[in-house]
């Protein structure tokens, strides 16, 4: 995924956090910002949050759900899913690479 | 800032969004800012956000492709040509040491001066006569229809050529008045350029007729045969900068950079917008019309 996410500029860590936060389920706008900040600590403005899902959606990662309610609610999609995976294998490798360079360090 | 104060400008900035994307989320977004607080940082960005969805417009779910609009592109293109005109002819210094130092090499310089002037005239030419084409065209339709929408579109033809004929005629009139040395004196190779920024605001007064007489199928052949002599007006158009090119080539030595800025701006800006008239003429009048069924004496035909 960090090939195919590079088109998503700035919004590329946004979206990983939008995925992250679907992948539990299907939300709205609103419960998403509350989400992610809850278990990122991460604080979204609407202008951002909407700038990933617009990237998202036309990527085909995630889609519009038909609302039960005044508002409309987004669900991760199989590819959205596949890419999210990808992207948190790569976040992994990071890390390993990280804790083992930082332990050299110290050694 | 006051709450509220910060509500009403984040409801602002929405609006700056582009249609597509407030069709597809202005609401929710909206509901967004009506149920959180809303803060400094918060408008900032969301006119971050409008910006984006402005610069990546196709991205926008649904979204057709952003058009400008061929008339708003051609008025700005005809105010930057004569500003970068306005900007080339008050170089006075540049226009006379290029054309001292090019008229060095010999009579080449003088027969590049004679084939810009003589090509940006022909083109404007050109441009007035291909209208002819229409004329037999219109007149055609109006005996041969009394009762059909061509006709109409021949009246309409005439109306808005008539409507046009002022501004042309003062077009005209102005770069005549240049030529013949009135106002400020443009010097020879002054005199060879200035063409070049008046051919393409011509061809774009002319555009309406043959894009209406391309609305109507008996008048789309004259308005196809407008759109190939305002391709060979917009190839003498280029040729004729081509050797306003080489001629200021061949005294660059003299010439400031913003004369040589100006100058190349306004021939690319020449170049493009007479092209762009062409084409857009060209392209109307081979679109295939949307045929509907004739009108008979019994009603419309059943097919």
């Amino acid at each position: 995924m960090a090939r195919r996410t590079q088109e998503l500029g700035r919004f590329t860590d946004v979206a990983l956090l939008v995925l992250i936060s679907l992948a539990e389920g299907q939300k709205h706008g609103y419960r998403m910002i509350s989400d992610i900040e809850e278990f990122s600590g991460t604080s979204l403005e609407p202008g951002t949050l909407y700038g990933a899902l617009m990237r998202l959606e036309e990527r085909g990662w995630i889609e519009a759900v038909e609302p039960a309610e005044r508002r409309k609610p987004y669900r991760i999609t199989d590819g959205g899913r596949d890419a999210l995976r990808e992207q948190l294998a790569t976040l992994r490798r990071v890390e390993q690479a990280g804790v083992r360079r930082v332990a050299w360090g110290t050694a | 800032m006051g709450a509220g104060v910060l509500r009403a400008a984040a409801g602002a900035v929405l609006s700056l969004y582009p249609k597509a994307w407030r069709e597809r989320y202005g609401e929710e977004v909206a509901d967004l800012v009506a149920s959180r607080p809303v803060r400094l940082r918060t408008v900032a960005d969301l006119a971050a956000g409008a910006g984006d969805a402005w610069l990546h417009h196709r991205r926008i779910p649904g979204a057709r492709p952003l058009r400008l609009p061929l008339a708003a592109v051609l008025v700005a293109g005809v105010y930057g040509l004569w500003l970068l005109w306005s900007l080339s002819v008050r170089d006075i210094a540049s226009l006379q040491g290029v054309w001292a130092e090019a008229a060095r090499a010999g009579s080449l310089a003088g027969e590049l001066r004679r084939t810009a002037t003589t090509m940006f005239a022909s083109a404007g030419a050109m441009t007035l006569l291909s209208l002819a084409q229409l004329n037999p065209a219109v007149r055609a339709a109006s005996k041969r229809a009394p009762l059909g929408a061509a006709r109409t579109t021949g009246h309409r033809v005439v109306v808005t050529g008539l409507a046009i004929a002022l501004p042309i005629v003062f077009v005209l009139t102005i770069y005549a008045g240049l030529m013949l040395g009135a106002g400020q004196p443009l010097g020879l190779l002054g005199g060879a350029i200035t063409g070049g920024f008046f051919v393409p605001p011509l061809m774009a007064l002319i555009l309406p007729l043959p894009l209406i007489a391309a609305t109507s199928p008996a008048l789309r052949s004259a308005a196809r045969a407008v759109g190939k002599s305002l391709i060979v007006a917009a190839i003498l158009n280029a040729i004729a900068w081509l050797a306003v090119a080489v001629l200021v080539a061949m005294g660059l030595m003299e010439a400031s950079p913003w004369f040589v800025t100006a100058l190349a701006a306004g021939a690319v800006l020449s170049v493009g917008m007479a092209a762009l008239v062409a084409r857009t003429v060209l392209r109307r009048a081979s679109e295939e019309p949307v045929m509907l069924p004739e009108r008979t004496q019994l009603g419309r035909a059943p097919f």
